[in-house]
């Protein structure tokens, strides 16, 4: 057991965690962000993306005690009440959504790209989503959304 | 769930061996995770104890020093894309690195960790063997160095003794006009591994010919054919000849990625080229 502090969506949580408790589980269980979602748990399919210290990771193959000083954003912290953010609102408007059991990490996935890259190229789109895997198969929707994205936030223009 | 374990975050190398002596049972070192963590959710390794090197400063180093690249134990495969260092000396680096897994688990994973993990298909094997690496390994005896060509001893097997740790490699500088390239085949895009990897390099400068080839063989395959390059002989003959050795130097297998036949003949369409393609890059 370790003390550790994290600070999930600008909030800071001070927990007592086991040392082989994984992050996704610390996320969806301890402190109710289940937007990320278990999908593999082996690191491939990308359900459970975050963005931890600016780095789009997958939260079911890290600890929870290595995030020991992280901040960590999740799909939670990209709504602020009703207002939705210009990512979420770009999917909306593209139909990059079926069943949306992926959403979640793709929207992260971009998040981190377009927060590294506010032009990015299809291929870096591509390659910034690559470890997203959507079984409903809306690729081009997503990176269209994404390009979208970008132009809201005023970039790809 | 993990199996029960207890974990370490040491700021030295020498705080590893004193973890690693005052401690029983099976322990699993790891940077990045991104193999251990999946072989833990398998329940096909379940070690006493991790010990995460994260917290050394020294294996987080991407930097150029007088015998060549350093790339210590903590970089990972994004940090190797994203370095104008490798992208400008050493890009066949960060053309393999492109080809590990997908972007997320890119973050994580590390270069050393891919090699520490010595699957036959390892992305980063054939360029780092291509360039000349050389593995640097501490010990609580000491340090030693291990030429990468002779670091793999078998599948996932390699020349690591106990309670010993891979601090860092060292890439070999090559001349300027050198070039490299790695060539990947898998069944989908995205994170699958790989069913063949090939890399080469050529420099005229330094009359220096070599490929690297991964998923082929046990362990990955060194081949230097510089004196069949350098030789006598047209282009034609040159080619046919260093295809048959690439050819005699595999021994590929069938499995879920690919038949025993199609890796040998994709082997020789790879090193073909990529040889034609480094080729024509001298004559620009």
């Amino acid at each position: 057991m370790k003390t550790i502090n994290l600070t999930v969506n600008g909030r800071n949580f001070e927990l007592d965690v086991k040392d082989n408790e994984i992050l996704l589980d610390t996320l969806r269980k301890r402190l109710n962000f289940t937007g990320a979602k278990e999908g593999c748990g082996e690191g491939e399919c990308g359900a459970c993306t975050v963005i931890m210290d600016g780095r789009a990771v997958t939260s079911c193959i890290i600890l929870t005690v290595e995030a020991d000083g992280s901040e960590i954003e999740t799909i939670e912290g990209q709504s602020i009440g009703e207002e939705i953010s210009d990512i979420q609102e770009a999917f909306i408007e593209e139909n990059a959504i079926q069943c949306g059991f992926c959403t979640p990490g793709m929207v992260m996935s971009a998040k981190a790209l377009l927060d590294r890259n506010p032009n990015p190229s299809d291929e870096d789109i591509d390659i910034a989503l690559s470890g997203n895997i959507c079984r409903c198969t809306g690729y081009y929707s997503i990176r269209d959304a994404v390009k979208r994205a970008a132009e809201k936030k005023g970039g790809n223009k | 769930m993990f199996n029960e374990m207890e974990y370490f975050k040491p700021k030295t190398i020498e705080e590893i061996f004193d973890i690693l002596d005052s401690n029983e049972g099976e322990s699993a070192l790891f940077a990045g995770g991104t193999d251990l963590f999946v072989e833990m959710r398998h329940k096909t390794r379940k070690p006493d104890y991790v010990i995460d090197v994260k917290g050394i400063k020294e294996f987080s180093k991407l930097e150029e020093r007088e015998e060549g690249l350093f790339i210590g134990g903590n970089v990972t495969c994004n940090q190797i894309i994203e370095s104008e260092l490798v992208n400008k000396d050493y890009k066949v680096l960060a053309d393999a690195a492109i080809e590990v897994a997908a972007h997320q688990v890119r973050n994580r994973a590390t270069v050393v960790g891919n090699l520490c993990t010595t699957s036959p298909g390892a992305d980063m094997f054939p360029s780092l063997l291509v360039l000349k690496t050389t593995v640097l390994v501490e010990s609580k005896n000491g340090s030693r160095e291990i030429p990468l060509d002779e670091f793999a001893t078998g599948v996932k097997r390699n020349a690591l003794k106990e309670n010993e740790v891979v601090k860092g490699l060292i890439v070999q500088k090559h001349a300027s006009d050198g070039r490299g390239a790695y060539l990947k085949k898998r069944r989908t895009k995205g994170a699958d591994l790989s069913a063949i990897g090939v890399a080469g390099y050529l420099s005229e400068e330094e009359e220096y010919l070599a490929f690297g080839l991964g998923a082929v063989a046990p362990t990955p395959v060194y081949l230097d054919v510089s004196d069949i390059f350098f030789g006598e002989g047209s282009y034609e003959e040159k080619e046919e000849k260093i295809l048959k050795k690439v050819v005699d130097n595999i021994n590929p297998i069938d499995d879920v990625r690919s038949t025993k036949k199609y890796r040998i003949k994709m082997s020789q369409v790879y090193a073909r080229r990529i040889l034609s393609k480094l080729w024509e890059a001298g004559d620009k």
